[in-house]
């Protein structure tokens, strides 16, 4: 029905089928939407966040996603910048879902806020000193280049492309590709790192802060290496995801296994470097603050098991994977030890966001522990349903990754033309 | 079209204006003001707007009297303070104090004459004709009618007398005192026959303190904050607080040292210390000559004699060393006073033990020639002498099952007791309850008709004096605010319910106001011509005997000032009769009863415990929610505390529900485990309970009071109870 | 990180030690309290107290301690010890004014707080907070609290507010000021007597007035008669958190050594609580 908007060389599933593969997301995109309505009508008391847990759900879910949504500035910087065209298989569903990370980001984080009104005070009276300051400033500017960088895609479309103004200027927005890469790079490394920086500087929490190079605490450079680290990892992750959902060959398996050594290689480099920092601050800032590392972790259930697995199980061993079995290992393997660095990923932020508040600040605090609200699991699915429309539409109506045409027309994961007998 | 202006020169002066006015500050102002709407939002409250002038009263919310400074806006109360340098507050107010002029707008106002309905404890509007019609014709028909009066020795208790005294069977009671020195004891045990005793905390060094909060709530905010200032270390005068309680209250923590004793021993206690001190001969000389029942038969030393250290220690739980030392404490850092007012909802000590007590300060010499117990006349009373009055009686005193129909006034102000105290009071078969009170509060809740009496600030009303406090004193609460039209003064009420029912005393009752009734009673003071008056206004304190008339004294009392009386001189050339002469064989039996009761290791004892007056109630301002629901700092009234030990051995857990079960009845609360608290022992606050500020549909008066044990002396002590888990 | 463990001295040593402003003639202050917790009973009328003269809502339904607002609100500690050895302390903790590298102050990105540099005080503007809450995160004191909800007053009881605290909306966080707007009214009944400076006596926020046992001390800590100053450089009295070095202006003094070691430790021994 819709095969005039679907591209000629590939095949997709008929209408009816995608559709009914929309329908439980968008049941509970409704449900979502629902809950923040009640967020943004009745205030947020219907969170289960409360003064000691002024950030929850939702600030973890933000962090996450644009750690894992970093795929798109760092692919974009590999293929435009340093010039790996094999990335050229993945560019586009990086910048999908690097759109659909960035945009749920910010969405979410205007339910988070009070006063969602007054989100432009931060542009009218920004203070320079505030990592938050500079993380709305970049995300608000990178949100936008994603988008120009997402609309060459929707450009392309079947029956886009046949609208000539469209193709025009399609073309000299290619053109100008690599500037917009540059300078989404540019701010992606800032705000990544921003984030990072937004605990770092945290001298009122011992747990979260760290010592750094100038204004920027240690957490700044790890947060912007662990993305690019993660970045990979999730872009791998998704293709082969997507690859079993709709069970198409999506991109020969050298750009898999590049992926796989690029994560693997900069994970390294990021295990090292925290493994220096965690020493760092467990033998000289902790102490300076009074406090032994060790007594951090005496509150169960966050134990020292929690570092031990972030760092080794979830970061030096997909690592190890990543970078020595790239070319040698299965897939699978791959597959696997990507999920684990997105995992380690996740959990490096969760320590962040959530120990760092579930822990006692004053002598007579208590540990505190916080579950969210139905309405704020609502509100973070919400996300997860909108972007997987979003990727299904832009998969079904756009060409999101290009090796997929020559994979279906009978080239073998080499690229070589394979007869069937 | 010609020369002229085109579509070019059109889009330069667009152009040029655009760019223009960005470099104006016009589009930026704009930008700013628009953020406006954002922070006006209509259905925030806007805070009233006028002039500011402050007014002056005193507080009724308990018994203290302490004198306030309001602020108002166009008449309007917004913030209370206390009036610095008044003698009883002097200018502090309490936490509940703060927010008196928020109590008329609590949600659970009662706003017009309501019948309570039996079951489900319903209000249902009543006009007020209807009401009074209903009341009267109980009134005529009862075999015997009540006035419970919660703050008694106000002017409209007088009042009270009044009428009841022309009725067939009228009785005017008041709850048991808790707060204070009893005059009963003292009285008994000396042959000083004042009305009412008082605490010189000035001239005390050290202070023992049986169950009373003697370091948070007890007494006049001047005293307690006297206390707390001499129990400092490095203090000028330090005074010495030994608290004695079981329950692990604030005073206990913050007492120079808390002796735990088991539930139900303090007066044990008290016995072993005088046993020490007797065997010591530790005793205040003065009382050598002329004292009866010290030594020999039937005697305070026998007495003292059956309770050895060794058993006073297996029965109270305190070591006999510690006895002896505390003893010898006591007894060597003069002027000491022993306090027992007993926490205010913890209950009342009985007969006996206050006896023990009143001996035990004899022997201390604080009852004396150099004591700190001190002597107060009591307040003249307002009216005429000529009108017939029924006296007051303890409601402990009231025969039981022979009231018919009862008023209760001052529910909301007064300290709340267990129902039971009043239920068994009622005759059994359709008591009729009428409670004159504005709030579901405290006994008011038992209620079959509530006639909403005006707020705090909203009527004149008069303070007598604080227990407690060392001198006479006399204060007036002046209205502030307007009361809403359906509230009826108790006097107005009590005018139509003489009319209606033909009271003989009608027109007497009739005959006056309450701002008349208090001015004639200010008027009686004036003519004691003594004592001083301490004028709020002018923040002085001046002599009665330089007043040139009652006026004067009428002025500065309804701005916030405060009469005193002269200190008497201490209670000299008395004689004493320890063990109150005539009760020795009561008291003796009563202490073994004591000792058997504290019972074994086993048993669970509940405690309850809590602040005075309104604070007990169980309905406060709105405000209070800061205290009991938004932080940790005090308990609603539906948790128990426990022990970690206790707990476990019964199979709780910290946070979940609880049985609590006596033998009258069982709760459901909260466990909380507190390692602060002794085995074997349940604390239970009485006051706000939880969710307070909400509106309450019905009047459910139960609280952890009601499964208590009540003695046949009015004291509820020792509860057992049983825990367990739901 | 500078480790200031046991340091008494006022927060304004490493100020600019001039005493006079450029702008006006008036004095700069740096305002500060002494709590004396051996005084303090636990009563709450500080909290009631600072609730009413701030037009604070009572509690919304559903609230609980951790989801209402107090600005000052008092904790419970104790010397951890069973009964009957067991000793309590409370503890009144308000927003601590930290003077050097003011923590809520470096991560606001709207600016909404500040530290006046007239007279020290952390002041919050409610109108410009964005409600993200990044503040609250950053406070180790737990001094800041957010509009979960509406404020609601009861009917007719917003007749009662303060006129000189305008109430806040839901969504935006707000802490204790020390009244600043007391400070404001001293300073205009001062300009009405033709003075540039206030007299110490006009100016008290509601909490210290309201303490009943007085335990609460406030002024210019750089006045040096003052008796705040005087108590602050007292050996017993103690900040909270010294070693994260905020320089709170809120000092506490006890003569017990186990309350002043209870202060410095950031994290008691290890146990699980649901707060």
């Amino acid at each position: 029905m819709d095969r005039n908007l679907i591209s000629r060389k590939l095949d997709r599933a008929p209408l009816p089928r995608f559709v009914a593969w929309l329908v439980p997301w968008t049941l509970l995109l409704l449900i979502g939407l629902y809950a923040i309505y009640l967020c943004l009508a009745k205030g947020l008391n219907q969170t289960n966040m409360n003064n000691r847990f002024a950030f929850g759900l939702w600030i973890f879910l933000d962090l996450s996603v644009i750690a894992l949504g970093a795929g798109a500035f760092f692919t974009g910087f590999l293929l435009y910048i340093l010039k790996k065209h094999e990335l050229r298989a993945v560019i586009n569903s990086a910048v999908v879902l690097g759109l659909i990370c960035y945009s749920g980001a910010v969405l979410v984080l205007m339910v988070d806020v009070g006063q969602p009104l007054r989100a432009w005070f931060t542009f009218w009276h920004p203070n320079v000193h505030s990592m938050l300051t500079e993380v709305t400033f970049c995300i608000t500017c990178y949100l936008t280049v994603l988008a120009i960088e997402y609309v060459p895609i929707v450009l392309r479309n079947r029956r886009l492309k046949e609208v000539p103004s469209f193709l025009v200027f399609e073309f000299e927005l290619h053109k100008v590709m690599p500037v917009f890469a540059g300078i989404g790079t540019f701010l992606s490394f800032f705000h990544q790192g921003s984030l990072g920086g937004l605990y770092g500087v945290l001298q009122g929490r011992p747990f979260a802060f760290r010592e750094g190079i100038a204004i920027w605490p240690s957490t700044f450079f790890l947060f912007i290496i662990s993305a690019a680290a993660a970045g990979p990892s999730f872009i791998l992750l998704t293709t082969w995801l997507v690859s079993k959902i709709s069970r198409k060959s999506l991109v020969k398996d050298e750009v898999i296994r590049l992926l796989a050594r690029i994560s693997g290689s900069i994970l390294v480099f990021y295990v090292m470097l925290k493994c220096i920092d965690t020493l760092l601050w467990m033998n000289a800032t902790a102490p300076s603050f009074g406090l032994t590392a060790m007594s951090f972790f005496a509150w169960k259930p966050f134990s020292i098991w929690i570092l031990l697995g972030e760092i080794v199980a979830f970061g030096f061993l997909p690592a190890l994977i990543l970078f020595f079995g790239s070319r040698r290992l299965g897939k699978g393997w791959l597959v696997f030890s990507s999920i684990l660095v997105c995992c380690g990923i996740l959990l490096n932020r969760f320590v962040m966001t959530i120990q760092t508040l579930a822990l006692p600040t004053l002598p007579f605090d208590k540990f505190t522990l916080y579950t969210p609200s139905w309405q704020e699991v609502a509100a973070f699915l919400f996300v997860v349903a909108y972007g997987v429309i979003l990727y299904s539409l832009s998969f079904r109506y756009f060409n999101l990754f290009p090796h997929e045409p020559d994979l279906r027309n009978g080239k073998n994961q080499n690229g070589e033309l394979v007869i069937q007998k | 079209m010609g020369s002229g202006i085109n579509r070019r020169d059109w889009l330069k002066l667009i152009g040029g204006s655009a760019v223009g006015l960005m470099l104006s500050p016009i589009p930026w102002k704009v930008l700013d003001e628009s953020a406006k709407w954002t922070q006006n939002w209509n259905w925030t409250p806007v805070p009233p707007k006028g002039r500011v002038n402050y007014r002056l009263t005193t507080c009724t919310l308990c018994p203290q009297a302490c004198g306030v400074r309001v602020r108002c806006v166009e008449n309007q109360p917004v913030g209370l303070s206390g009036i610095p340098g008044h003698p009883l507050n002097n200018g502090k107010l309490c936490a509940i104090g703060l927010g008196g002029h928020l109590m008329s707008y609590h949600p659970s106002r009662i706003a017009g004459p309501v019948t309570i309905d039996a079951k489900t404890r319903v209000p249902a509007p009543i006009p007020l004709e209807d009401a009074i019609s209903r009341i009267s014709g109980h009134v005529l028909a009862a075999s015997g009618v009540a006035v419970l009066d919660m703050q008694p020795g106000r002017s409209i208790s007088y009042i009270y007398k009044e009428f009841l005294a022309g009725l067939k069977h009228g009785t005017y009671t008041f709850p048991n005192q808790t707060d204070g020195i009893n005059a009963g004891p003292v009285n008994r045990t000396t042959t000083s026959r004042f009305k009412s005793y008082g605490i010189d905390i000035d001239r005390t060094r050290t202070i023992i303190s049986f169950r009373t909060p003697l370091l948070d709530g007890w007494g006049t905010l001047a005293q307690s904050a006297e206390i707390g200032r001499r129990n400092k270390k490095g203090s000028k005068a330090p005074t010495k607080v030994y608290q004695v309680e079981s329950v692990s209250s604030r005073s206990a923590g913050l007492a120079d040292e808390w002796i735990p004793v088991r539930p139900g021993t303090e007066a044990i206690f008290a016995l072993g210390l005088a046993h020490v001190i007797l065997e010591e001969n530790l005793f205040d000389r003065t009382i050598k000559g002329g004292s009866e029942n010290l030594w020999g038969e039937r005697s305070l030393s026998e007495l003292a004699g059956k309770y050895p250290l060794s058993r006073v220690s297996t029965i109270t739980g305190v070591p006999d060393d510690k006895i002896a030392v505390l003893a010898r404490e006591l007894a060597n850092n003069r002027p000491t006073a022993v306090i027992f007012g007993g926490d205010p909802v913890g209950g009342p000590f009985g007969d006996a033990e206050e006896i023990i007590f009143a001996d035990l300060n004899i022997l201390l010499g604080a009852i004396g020639p150099n004591g700190t117990i001190v002597p107060r006349p009591d307040l003249p009373s307002p009216g005429d002498h000529r009108q017939p009055r029924v006296d007051g009686i303890q409601l402990s005193e009231v025969p039981d099952h022979s009231i018919e129909v009862l008023l209760i006034d001052g529910a909301d102000s007064g300290t709340t007791i267990p129902w039971q105290l009043v239920s068994r009071k009622l005759v059994p078969v359709n008591p009729r309850i009428v409670s004159l009170s504005y709030l579901p509060a405290g006994v008011a809740c038992h209620a079959d008709y509530v006639i909403p009496s005006p707020a705090y600030m909203e009527m004149y009303s008069d303070m007598p004096t604080p227990a407690g406090f060392s001198r006479a004193s006399y204060n007036v609460s002046v209205p502030l605010m307007e009361p809403p039209a359906s509230a009826i003064e108790p006097l107005e009420f009590l005018k139509r319910l003489a009319i209606s029912t033909g009271s003989p005393n009608k027109a007497s009752i009739c005959s006056i106001t309450m701002r008349e009734l208090i001015r004639n009673r200010i008027a009686k003071i004036f003519e004691l011509h003594e004592g001083e008056v301490f004028d709020a206004d002018a923040g002085e304190t001046k002599s009665i005997g330089s007043m040139a008339s009652s006026r004067e004294l009428v002025r500065i009392l309804e701005r916030g000032g405060c009469w005193t009386g002269n200190a008497r001189s201490r209670v000299a050339g008395l004689t004493y009769k320890f063990l109150g002469n005539s009760d020795y064989q009561h008291v003796f039996s009563a202490m073994e009863k004591l000792a058997d009761i504290s019972g074994s290791a086993s048993d669970i004892r509940l405690l309850p415990h809590g602040t005075r007056g309104a604070g007990s109630s169980g309905v406060n301002h709105p405000m209070m929610s800061k205290i009991y629901q938004e932080s940790n700092l005090r308990l609603p009234s539906d948790v128990a505390s426990i022990s970690p030990s206790t707990g476990k051995m019964n199979g709780l857990s910290d946070g979940k529900p609880v049985r609590v079960k006596t033998d009258f009845g069982q709760t459901i609360l909260k466990a909380r485990f507190d390692q602060s608290i002794m085995d074997g022992v349940v604390q239970v606050q009485v006051g706000e309970e939880t969710g307070t500020t909400a509106r309450r549909e019905s009047l459910q008066g139960s609280n952890t009071l009601d499964i208590c044990r009540i003695e046949s002396d009015s004291t509820w002590k020792t509860t057992s109870v049983q825990l367990s888990p739901l | 990180m500078e480790n200031n463990i046991g340091t008494t001295e006022p927060a304004v040593e490493n100020e600019n030690a001039s005493h006079k402003s450029e702008s006006s003639g008036a004095r700069k202050a740096r305002y500060g309290m002494v709590i004396d917790v051996d005084s303090c009973t636990g009563c709450g009328a500080c909290m009631v107290g600072c609730a009413i003269e701030n037009n604070v809502p009572p509690a919304a339904r559903g609230a609980d301690e951790r989801t209402g607002i107090t600005p000052i609100r008092v904790y419970k500690a104790d010397n951890g010890r069973p009964f009957p050895e067991s000793n309590s302390v409370y503890f009144p903790i308000s927003c601590q004014q930290c003077e050097h590298h003011t923590p809520c102050v470096s991560v606001c990105p709207q600016n909404a707080v500040e530290v006046d540099p007239q007279t020290g005080i952390v002041g919050q503007i409610p109108v410009r907070c964005l409600g993200c809450r990044y503040c609250m995160t950053a406070c180790p004191y737990h001094a800041r609290y957010f509009n979960w909800w509406d404020p609601t007053w009861p009917a007719g009881m917003e007749k009662t507010l303060n006129p000189d605290v305008s109430p806040r909306m839901r969504g935006v966080v707000e802490k204790c000021n020390f009244c600043f707007h007391r400070l404001q009214a001293a300073r205009e009944k001062a300009a009405a007597a033709g003075k540039t400076e206030i007299d110490p006596g006009d100016y008290i926020p509601a909490c210290a007035e309201s303490c009943p046992t007085s335990a609460i001390t406030f002024g210019d800590l750089l006045d040096e008669e003052s008796a705040v100053a005087k108590l602050a450089k007292s050996k017993n009295s103690f900040r909270l958190l010294e070693s994260l070095g905020t320089q709170p202006k809120v000092y506490y003094h006890s003569e017990r050594e186990w309350v002043r070691k209870l202060a410095e430790s950031g994290i008691a021994e290890g146990e699980f609580g649901n707060g």
